[in-house]
């Protein structure tokens, strides 16, 4: 009998996984297992500039066989995806449907989860950070180091932003920053202790990404094509976790499964499946199971097997600002060609009399996406746009901002039986209140005047609506003993016996910084407390 | 459906298409399309702009296509509009397809421009582009069927 089935193969499936088969014990992961394979073949290990004006086929993945890559109409959540990461959320609309008027949310079926498009931000969490959960950042630190030597990091340790995300010992040297980031670096140190006194800390960010070699992956050539390839495999994806477990005795990849429910008997768990491609419903029986569907799809799924429809738990993502800036530090100096596409700068503003509550900000320059969607962005004919906008690309920057989600009665999703036949869908509703969206106007407005200082002028800002962050979280979170739909220190769904989360369902408050190095290292966690009660 | 939709027929002209490709590549970067680039231009267009269109839409496109000189005012009048706008979307199309070649892709490449220089461009091209909108203003007032 298999010992632990885990569900899905993101951020938090491979590293739940990965203490379980190290300690020996028998793994069976079910994915539904999207994959790429239409692009990253055609995608040359070159840099970004060289085969813009070399390779005749560029058409192909940069725009898409079928034009996928020209979005049409609004700004929407996932229009940043390119072609050959349009796999991520592939089949979801069909087969994890979402009814939201406000909410837009981005699931995956794909290999790698969310997570095969992560922006890569490593952001430990603090004590304050873990606000509502029953464990510490000392719990967490032993797995935020397995996770960083398994995953690779590379950063600066000894930064305005260690006091913000701790020490890591695993960590590579930092990657490199570009020429419109060295800028901002330069005017931040000769101001340092009047923004520092102002509440703002800037460094490089911290990304999983090789600065050298690593498991056979990197070191990363700075050809500026991350958005669109995975050269060398230097940026982090869970599919490279995967692969090394895929490698190993006791783990198995049953792959085209979508997952519907489980229940418990005596002998274990017994979870139910349907194959992608026959449509077959399957049995699978394990001693114990993980969720690490996604916040999203874990709460689907818990909410089935438990017959819970119709009952509203809550949910949290980060609200998201970005604003396209001028970095006038750049004005008439030339730009280095080689680069990374990731965040460059990581910001951390800690407003006045937050307790201890921050706003996290990343600066990326806009050089490896196309100008094309720019130019539909500006309220002019695209003649003249196209023309200043190549003279502005060099000083064009973007700063993303994320805040902090804490739960209300006003951010809730349902789960709905779906219409005979039909998939059953997750109604979200979300909504801040009035005092939440003051407080990020006024934080905003204040880390944009704290950037004009840095010599970053913000242009226009722009909020693409509630869940664009794609930061999910919290939908069956920690919770006191005998209350239902939350659970327990292990992660163990209170009211079953052996079915654990690994995934963001179970924090019951988003800070300001990214989940995802979070997800990993408490998977991590749930795997090894798993591993120790069954081994 | 919007306001006086039409189905646009499903097998669209093909000469009308590479008609059009000419028209606002030259309107773009001066330039003629390459058959290859035109025909991806239409493909483009089967693929993501086979829908309805309004009578004002379609007028708009007519105007362009008959009058060329008038493509910069009308591209710019409607960017100014913010809606939907089946003559943006085309254009932006054609951009995107240009973009992506290696012959015409080094013209959305950036520039590296001195201080001095840059702000001087940026004037003018300002200068230009309210200009167009404020033409297109007046030819949406003057010519038929333009108006929203």
């Amino acid at each position: 009998m298999t010992d632990v089935l885990v569900v899905g193969s993101g951020a938090g499936g491979v590293h739940a996984a990965w203490p379980l088969v190290e300690r020996g014990l028998e793994v069976a992961m079910l994915d539904y297992g999207n994959e790429d394979r239409e692009y990253a073949s055609l995608v040359p290990s070159e840099p970004w500039l060289a085969l813009r004006t070399t390779d005749e086929s560029q058409h192909r993945y940069l725009l898409g066989d079928r034009f996928e890559g020209i979005t049409l109409g609004g700004i929407r959540v996932g229009a940043q995806l390119t072609p050959p990461r349009l796999f991520i959320p592939a089949d979801t609309e069909r087969l994890t449907p979402v009814d939201s008027a406000t909410f837009s949310a981005t699931e995956s079926l794909a290999k790698g989860g969310l997570a095969a498009g992560w922006g890569a931000g490593v952001f430990p969490f603090d004590d304050a950070d873990l606000a509502g959960a029953p464990i510490s950042a000392a719990d967490l630190a032993p797995h935020y180091e397995a996770v960083a030597e398994r995953i690779g990091v590379a950063g600066d340790d000894d930064d305005d932003l260690r006091p913000f995300l701790g020490e890591c010992r695993a960590m590579m040297p930092a990657m490199a920053i570009d020429s419109g980031a060295e800028r901002v670096m330069a005017r931040y140190a000769a101001q340092r202790e009047r923004l520092n006194a102002a509440g703002l800390f800037v460094g490089r960010t911290r990304l999983a990404a090789c600065t050298r070699e690593h498991r056979g992956r990197g070191p990363h050539r700075y050809f500026d094509m991350d958005f669109w390839a995975d050269d060398r495999r230097a940026v982090y994806r869970p599919r490279w976790t995967l692969d090394e477990l895929a490698a190993k005795d006791g783990f198995e990849l049953r792959d085209r499964r979508l997952v519907s429910a489980f229940r418990e008997d005596e002998s274990g768990v017994v979870v139910t499946t349907t194959h992608a491609d026959t449509g077959e419903r399957e049995e699978h029986r394990a001693r114990a199971l993980v969720l690490a569907a996604g916040a999203l799809g874990t709460v689907r799924i818990v909410l089935r097997s438990l017959d819970r429809y119709g009952t509203p738990v809550p949910i949290l993502c980060n609200p998201y600002t970005y604003a396209p800036v001028l970095n006038v530090g750049m004005l008439g100096r030339e730009a280095r060609d080689e680069r990374h596409s990731l965040a460059q700068l990581t910001a951390i503003y800690r407003p006045e009399a937050a307790d201890g509550r921050i706003v996290q900000a990343q600066y990326y320059s806009y050089r490896s996406l196309l100008l094309f969607k720019l130019m539909k962005e500006a309220p002019i004919g695209h003649r003249e746009a196209r023309a200043i906008l190549r003279r502005l690309q060099p000083v064009l920057g973007i700063l993303g901002i994320h805040h902090e989600d804490r739960p209300s009665a006003r951010k809730t999703c349902v789960l709905h039986r779906g219409p005979e036949g039909g998939p059953d869908r997750l109604a979200i509703d979300y909504r801040l209140d009035d005092a939440e969206a003051l407080r990020h106007d006024r934080e905003e407005r204040r880390l944009f005047a704290l950037f004009r200082r840095l010599g970053c002028f913000a242009l226009k800002r722009i909020r693409p609506g509630h869940g664009s962050a794609i930061h999910y979280a919290g939908t069956i979170p920690f919770g006191p003993e005998g209350k239902g739909l939350t659970c327990d220190r292990d992660c163990r769904v209170r009211g079953t016996r052996r079915v654990h989360l690994a995934d963001g369902a179970v924090f019951p408050y988003l800070p300001a910084k990214g989940l995802t190095f979070t997800i990993m290292a408490n998977a991590d966690r749930v795997g090894t407390l798993l591993a120790n009660e069954l081994a | 459906m919007r306001n006086g939709a039409e189905t646009v027929p499903e097998a669209e002209d093909e000469a009308r298409l590479r008609a059009e490709a000419v028209a606002f590549t030259r309107y773009l970067i001066r330039d003629e399309p390459t058959p290859e680039v035109s025909a991806r231009y239409a493909a483009a267009n089967r693929t993501l702009l086979g829908g309805e269109s309004t009578a004002r839409e379609r007028a708009l496109l007519a105007t362009c296509l008959a009058r060329p000189w008038t493509l910069p005012f009308l591209d710019a009048v409607e960017a100014r509009r913010q809606a939907p706008s089946l003559l943006r979307d085309k254009v932006l199309v054609m951009s995107a397809v240009l973009e992506t070649t290696t012959r015409f892709g080094a013209r959305f490449l950036p520039l590296k421009r001195s201080g001095p220089v840059l702000l001087l461009e940026l004037a003018v091209l300002g200068f230009v582009a309210v200009f167009r909108v404020a033409g297109g203003m007046v030819l949406v007032r003057v010519l038929p069927g333009l108006r929203a």
